[in-house]
């Protein structure tokens, strides 16, 4: 239901902002999309619901093909999900895998963020953020 | 992996159904439309209430603020209205010369206020949606301008909404006019337009750097691009498209 309810206000927000928000919104729906094939080994009919409505907004967005997410994605990304979820992997792993792919799927959308990330102030940025996130999860309980 | 029926059911329904859209691609776009109609529905709400707390928060402002801006904009607009006369008399003058050029006045499109839906960055395509369709008497290969520059032509229709495709689009091709010869122009996702040439082709293209290219219509002129060349080959330097506020969709071609 959160899923949901983070699509639908997504689609709201998708062109009411800035373009940064923009990119934002796509990543965020991809994840999302990613998450719900991803996050456990039985998948539940609603799972594939989200996957198909948080793809269905991504294709209307960025132009591709109607429902060719789903067609295309959804069997290698069960196969990953046989293969993540059997070797029970760490939580942290996981994520990274579910943000490392979304990313990757993000760049092939729109190639200009390479550049844009290898911007100095982004790239610092995203570099404090690791450290603090780092430090905190090892000496944040002290 | 997988112990439910209906997850392979569904897949197999979403497969012939994206196969169907494949197939036929005017329901593809019909579909992207009727979405982004409904996002405008449902979204105009949440922008009226926006706006409301907006203007809230500008009444609840300080009345010492407005006044001081209220005395800038006074100042501003006793110098703007002595432009204005200037501009005026020069407006003026320039109608007169060309009523007795053209023995008519300044021609201006029949055109409808149009207001983009969605991005309008053109970060993932150079497209966007507008929110007229064919009830607001849209057609496809309409013109969408700013001001006399061609910013796009409407290239998928729907009843509320349409798809303009941008000069910038490597998809936009045009007929335009350039010292009175014809040319093909065609989209190159870039700032410009590049110029096809027929086959064997031995024509001598007839223009210069500068000259403007032109589109003409029933009774007016809109405009493409000024010519530039690049390594040698001649190309169609467009305006830059960043205001999208006052585009207006010509309706009487």
């Amino acid at each position: 239901m959160i899923r949901l309810i983070f699509v639908a206000i997504l689609f709201l927000i998708y062109g009411n902002f800035s373009f940064v928000i923009n990119d934002i919104v796509v990543f965020s729906l991809i994840n999302i999309s990613f998450y719900t094939v991803l996050k456990e080994k039985n998948i539940k009919i609603i799972d594939v619901f989200i996957f198909i409505l948080s793809t269905f907004v991504v294709e209307v967005f960025v132009g591709l093909p109607i429902l060719i997410g789903i067609v295309v994605l959804f069997i290698p990304l069960l196969l990953l999900n046989y293969f993540i979820n059997n070797y029970n992997f760490a939580l942290f792993i996981k994520s990274s895998i579910i943000f490392l792919m979304s990313f990757v799927t993000f760049c092939i959308f729109d190639q200009t963020l390479v550049f844009r990330l290898l911007n100095l102030q982004y790239f610092t940025s995203i570099f404090i953020l690791i450290l603090i996130f780092l430090g905190l999860s090892k000496y944040g309980k002290e | 992996m997988i112990n439910n029926k209906k997850v392979f059911l569904t897949y197999i329904i979403c497969f012939f159904l994206f196969l169907t859209l494949i197939l036929f691609p005017n329901y593809n776009s019909k579909t992207k439309l009727f979405t982004y109609f409904l996002k405008d529905k449902v979204e105009s709400p949440f922008i009226f209430v926006g706006n409301e707390i907006k203007d809230l928060f500008l009444i609840l402002n300080l009345n010492f603020d407005h006044m001081n801006t209220i005395k800038k904009l006074e100042d501003d607009n006793n110098y703007l209205r002595s432009i204005n006369k200037y501009l005026l008399t020069l407006t003026s003058k320039y109608s007169e010369q060309n009523k007795i050029f053209h023995q008519s006045s300044i021609k201006l499109p029949i055109s409808v206020g149009v207001q983009v839906l969605g991005d309008r960055n053109l970060v993932y395509n150079k497209n966007f949606i507008i929110d007229k369709g064919s009830n607001s008497g849209l057609l496809i290969g309409d013109y969408i301008i700013d001001g006399l520059n061609i910013v796009g032509r409407v290239v998928n229709i729907n009843s509320n909404t349409s798809e303009v495709v941008t000069v910038k689009s490597i998809n936009y091709g045009d007929e335009v006019f350039i010292n009175g010869k014809s040319y093909i122009v065609s989209g190159t996702n870039n700032n410009y337009l590049s110029f096809l040439r027929q086959k064997e082709s031995t024509e001598i293209p007839d223009f210069q750097v500068g000259d403007i290219a032109v589109v003409p219509l029933d009774d007016l002129i809109l405009r493409l691009g000024i010519v530039s060349y690049d390594n040698n080959q001649p190309i169609l330097l467009t305006p830059d498209i960043t205001n999208f506020e006052n585009l207006r969709a010509v309706t009487n071609d």
